[in-house]
């Protein structure tokens, strides 16, 4: 593949990826969790996202008022947590059937576009 | 190893400083903490005991701190949007040619009228003043485009329920406006307000008679005392030259403008140069009698010139009104006609 190509597929990829990561980080946060350990939880589960992404992502969740946070300052580092706010869960159920029809729906365009190119 | 966690801590607190310097006050603190939290996490994550490598592979993981801090502002990081960049554009495009244009000749007639000393120092403010120009048009398009930006939140079509059948109808030949009689009409206007801002002693008689000399027409104290009413004055005429070519068709509405426009700067004129205006040089001339042989009559003409001048611009206005209105009118009636 040409330098170009491998660029394009790059931005096409990270623009895949960018409206799932934050359904990913709310699926994570129906308990409180600080940043770092989303970071950890979402590489584990093969879903890397990368701190400086991840970090800004929560606090415009939060400014959107589908999170909220609190500084946890009793452990030996201070750390700030976050969790899904009650209409953060209602957005995530939404998000969630509007996944899951879009992935029947594409399925669905690919099998149909395979077997129509044949 | 002292040392060691020194250089660390520098390190991240260079990082933290940088990403925190650009933000809004109110979340600084709170985001350089949480900054903070993240990469002792993060080297915990690699090793126990964190050497300056490890630092460094942190922090060029976490990436460029401007390009961090512009994530976290996420906020408008724009001057002016999609929606306004077009007609920013075509306005800066006209804008620009036209204050160079308009420099570029005033220079050049300035240059025939009184010729330079120094020739090195006339080049020189040539292109100084040419250049002053193009950036000050440049500054104010940037600004004026900037504020619209962020006082229309969103552009104007926005927010309202869209109605195909409110699409204007093409506009007949008669009633569309050409894009090029705003943007000479616009240029033009430049050039005299360049003219008259940066040397309004060129608006004079040229009288030669061994030695180039210009009499000036206007009393220059009353002239710079006025000078901000008359910019006023012409710029009422560039407001309405960008009328015509946003709304782009005679419409109702844009008639109605344009003669409101129009009355307010026939006011404007009339009180700036009428026959009580004091604007006018007294000693025109008696100045010009110095030179040529003037037959007796001539001073009375001088005498009542602001008068031909009002009356000049009251027919000029009237006649462009009355062409408004009657093409507001024929917009009205039905099309089908």
């Amino acid at each position: 593949m040409t330098e170009d190509m491998q660029s394009v597929v790059k931005g096409m990829q990270q623009e895949l990826r960018r409206g799932a990561i934050a359904l990913c980080v709310m699926s994570q946060l129906a308990s409180p969790k600080y940043g770092y350990a989303l970071v950890e939880r979402l590489e584990q589960s093969g879903m890397p996202v990368e701190p400086g992404t991840l970090y800004p992502l929560l606090r415009r969740l939060e400014k959107q008022g589908l999170l909220v946070s609190e500084w946890e300052t009793a452990g030996p580092k201070p750390r700030k947590y976050y969790a899904m706010s009650r209409d953060g869960r209602r957005v995530f159920d939404l998000l969630l059937k509007d996944w899951a029809d879009m992935q029947t729906t594409i399925n669905a365009m690919i099998q149909e576009g395979g077997s129509n190119g044949q | 190893m002292d040392n060691d966690v020194k250089q660390i801590k520098d390190l991240i607190d260079r990082y933290v400083y940088q990403v925190g310097r650009w933000l809004p006050a109110a979340q600084r603190a709170d985001i350089e903490r949480e900054l903070r939290g993240l990469i002792d996490d993060m080297l915990a994550a690699r090793t126990d005991e964190p050497a300056k490598e490890d630092v460094n592979a942190v922090l060029r993981e976490l990436g460029h701190p401007a390009e961090l801090a512009a994530k976290y502002s996420g906020a408008k990081s724009f001057l002016i949007g999609p929606e306004y960049f077009g007609i920013y554009l075509t306005v800066l495009k006209i804008v620009l040619a036209a204050s160079g244009l308009g420099m570029l000749l005033a220079q050049a007639i300035g240059f025939a009228a009184t010729p330079p000393q120094n020739v090195w120092s006339a080049i020189g403010l040539f292109f100084a003043s040419i250049f002053n120009a193009l950036v000050q048009a440049f500054a104010w398009v940037t600004a004026i485009f900037a504020i619209i930006e962020r006082c229309a939140k969103e552009a104007p079509y926005k927010g309202k329920e869209w109605n195909p059948a409110d699409l204007p109808p093409v506009p007949e030949r008669k009633l569309e406006i050409k894009r090029s009689e705003p943007i000479v009409g616009i240029v033009f206007t430049v050039l005299f307000l360049v003219v008259v801002n940066t040397m309004p002693q060129l608006l004079g008689v040229y009288v030669f008679s061994g030695v180039h000399t210009v009499v000036p027409v206007l009393n220059f104290d009353v002239f710079y005392r006025l000078l901000p009413l008359i910019d006023v004055m012409i710029c009422l005429g560039i407001v309405k030259e960008l009328l015509r070519l946003i709304v782009g068709r005679y419409t109702i509405g844009l008639s109605l403008s344009l003669v409101v426009i129009n009355v307010l700067s026939m006011v404007l004129f009339i009180w700036l140069f009428g026959p009580s205006s004091e604007i006018w040089n007294p000693d025109f001339m008696t100045r010009l009698g110095a030179v040529w042989n003037l037959p007796s009559q001539a001073s009375y003409a001088w005498s009542i010139f602001p008068k031909i001048l009002v009356g000049l611009c009251i027919f000029g206005n009237v006649v462009d009104s009355i062409q408004l209105i009657v093409r507001a009118l024929r917009r009205a009636e039905p099309a089908a006609a």
